[in-house]
């Protein structure tokens, strides 16, 4: 009597989030599963929110013209070999099948004589990226009206607290409470899917992001990977401002203190042109060297370029952008200060090509799912776009073998009891005082950009204190609940981060160790791990497969 | 952040209220209608969404967002 606990949905696949990974994975599983029920469910709106649709929408496709091997190697070697090699390549290739595909739901990519208009992006020597007229908000909305035509059902407000599993520890769906009334919401499904993005700290640009998908895994018994590694990029506290790319291309340069573009002494080949981490750790060693602060000079960018930047097809950066000047006094055409931050964790589940992970039952995709180490500008979408596909069609296949998912009228109460003592008599602000503790002891940038042994176990000491404090703390009401939910994921989330960091004893990417500065294939082409157990993480290593990119010659 | 909404042009027409990723926006019953009350409006994460979706264009979202913590 499942209903009598709560609002009952049943469904062969269920998608957790409605990103672009979730958008795909919904499409692909009721394509491969026609006559079947397909679930998407996201805490928000689906087409309206969530950060894709607050993206450019600038992705990687392979065409048929593109030498789709040579595209794989350009990956895998941008991810310094911390990438799953198949998956990339199935990534890419179903990429151009993808584009036709968006074409048909009535996106436009903008073409010249006939060719899709493509542009490089930093990091990366041949791959190439594209973007859709409207950006990520119009990407959203027309895959939404996609998922309608086709049958798809969507379910929204409704936050995900838990995974349901059998007695044999196969996930058979979700719980969850609806965000704005905290009404019980059970799905019972056949395979689950999550999408639910990377987890960050809510820096900047990605305040909406949490992640918490990656964790409701970790519980379940997932084996997670990529923990010691970040997004870093420069960014300013003044504004957002997403065209760092482009800017460079048009002329903006980054200098320090003395006026000097310091960036020709650390990336002779790149210089400005650099992937955003290298940048970011460039930035560090001009901290270092005493010649903060760091701007970016955007008065180098020509005038007559200068209009591309103020009117955005994304809507909300063409609002922000026509009202900065106006409203906040702010000159983006000038010198900026300009930081290295650290965006997001590339913490994701790890899975076979199949986006399969070590549970039964439960599949990966978009940026939950742990593809690579880095996903410059246009692979996160790239990424999210084909993990989706494929994990739609695994999911898929998975529920047609197993169906008849069984959800426990006991584990549905135990969670319901517990989620609904975690919003009363709570604090109004419970939720903010932990995240800014946590955000205090994770954003210097000697404890999540330059790492050391001993920082690290220092922050991870203070990190016991916040953790206790999370565990204690009580909402005052259900909108306090999921942002405490939210944060705690955050704070297991620095954990792991933490423990992986001090095991990979070396550099690589964004992984910057001051005690360790050299990176080393001989010892460190691994992965490095993590599971729950009793409670605490365990991490281990695993030598990384290199199938179809061999290893860097010593 | 979302610094006002104009009520006198709002038409309760709701658009505004699932748009919003921070849920702070939250159609409510005042005076006989229904109309926009912004709750926990420290969330917000400037999207803009709110006055992008607005027919009637009553909604103002300021540029400038909120401070986190500096890496120095």
């Amino acid at each position: 009597m499942l209903d009598t606990i709560g609002r009952l949905i049943e469904t062969d696949v269920l998608v957790v989030g409605a990103g672009a990974g979730g958008l795909w994975a919904a499409l692909s599983a009721k394509r491969h599963l026609p006559d079947g029920r397909v679930t998407l469910l996201d805490a928000h709106m689906v087409g309206r929110t969530g950060h894709t649709a607050f993206s450019n929408a600038w992705m990687v496709v392979v065409t048929p013209e593109d030498d789709l091997d040579a595209c794989v190697r350009d990956i895998v070697e941008g991810n310094e070999w911390i990438a799953e090699q198949e998956l990339i390549h199935d990534v890419l290739s179903v990429s151009h099948f993808q584009l036709l595909e968006m074409e048909k739901m009535g996106l436009v990519f903008p073409k010249e004589d006939g060719q899709f208009i493509r542009r490089p992006t930093r990091g990366l020597k041949i791959t190439k990226v594209l973007k859709p007229d409207g950006g990520g908000l119009e990407y959203c909305w027309r895959l939404r009206k996609a998922l309608e035509a086709e049958g798809v059902d969507l379910l929204e407000r409704v936050f995900v607290t838990d995974l349901a599993r059998d007695d044999g520890g196969r996930v058979t769906g979700a719980f969850g409470v609806d965000g704005r009334t905290g009404a019980f919401v059970i799905v019972r499904a056949g395979a689950t899917v999550l999408a639910t993005n990377s987890v960050t700290f809510r820096a900047g640009f990605v305040r909406d992001l949490t992640g918490t998908g990656t964790h409701l895994a970790y519980d379940a018994g997932a084996v997670l990977t990529n923990a010691e590694f970040g997004y870093l990029r420069p960014g300013t506290p003044k504004f957002y401002f997403e065209g760092i790319t482009f800017a460079i291309q048009d002329g903006a340069r980054f200098v320090n203190a003395q006026g000097e573009p310091f960036m020709e002494h650390y990336e002779p080949d790149w210089a400005d042109r650099a992937d955003v981490q290298a940048l970011s750790k460039a930035m560090v060693q001009e901290k270092k060297e005493g010649r903060t602060p760091l701007y970016l000079d955007m008065s180098l960018i020509p005038e007559e370029e200068r209009g591309q930047y103020l009117q955005s097809s994304v809507a909300w950066m063409d609002y922000f952008f026509r009202k900065l000047g106006d409203r906040a006094r702010i000159d983006m055409f000038g010198r900026t200060e300009y930081y290295p931050l650290f965006q997001m964790t590339k913490l994701g589940i790890k899975t076979d090509a199949a986006c399969r992970s070590s549970v039964p039952g439960l599949l990966a995709a978009g940026l939950a799912q742990a593809s690579c180490a880095s996903h410059f500008a246009g692979f996160h979408i790239g990424a999210c776009n084909g993990t989706g596909w494929i994990a739609g069609k695994s999911a898929a296949d998975d529920a047609r073998r197993f169906g008849g998912p069984r959800v426990s009228e006991g584990q549905a109460r135990s969670v319901k009891a517990e989620v609904s003592a975690e919003w009363s008599g709570g604090d109004e602000k419970s939720d903010d005082d932990l995240l800014r503790a946590l955000q205090s002891l994770i954003f210097p940038y000697e404890v999540s950009i330059l790492k050391h042994e001993t920082r690290m176990r220092r922050a991870l000491e203070e990190l016991d204190a916040i953790a206790e404090r999370g565990a204690r703390s009580r909402a005052a009401h259900v909108h306090g609940f999921v942002r405490l939910r939210e944060t705690r994921c955050m704070v297991e989330t620095a954990r792991l981060m933490l423990e992986a960091s001090l095991l990979r004893r070396e550099s690589r990417m964004s992984h910057l160790r001051e005690d360790y500065p050299d990176r080393d294939d001989k010892t460190w082409l691994k992965w490095i791990l993590i599971e729950k157990e009793a409670d605490r993480p365990h991490l281990w290593t695993e030598p990384i497969e290199t199938p179809l990119v061999p290893p860097p010659s010593p | 952040m979302i610094v006002d909404i104009d009520l006198e042009k709002c038409t309760s027409c709701g658009d505004c209220d699932p748009v919003c990723p921070a849920d702070i926006i939250h159609m409510e019953e005042q005076g006989g209608r229904l109309v926009p009350v912004l709750k926990h409006v420290e969330h917000c994460v400037t999207c803009f969404n709110c006055e992008i979706f607005c027919p009637v264009q009553c909604i103002d979202v300021h540029p400038i967002v909120r401070r986190r913590p500096l890496p120095w």
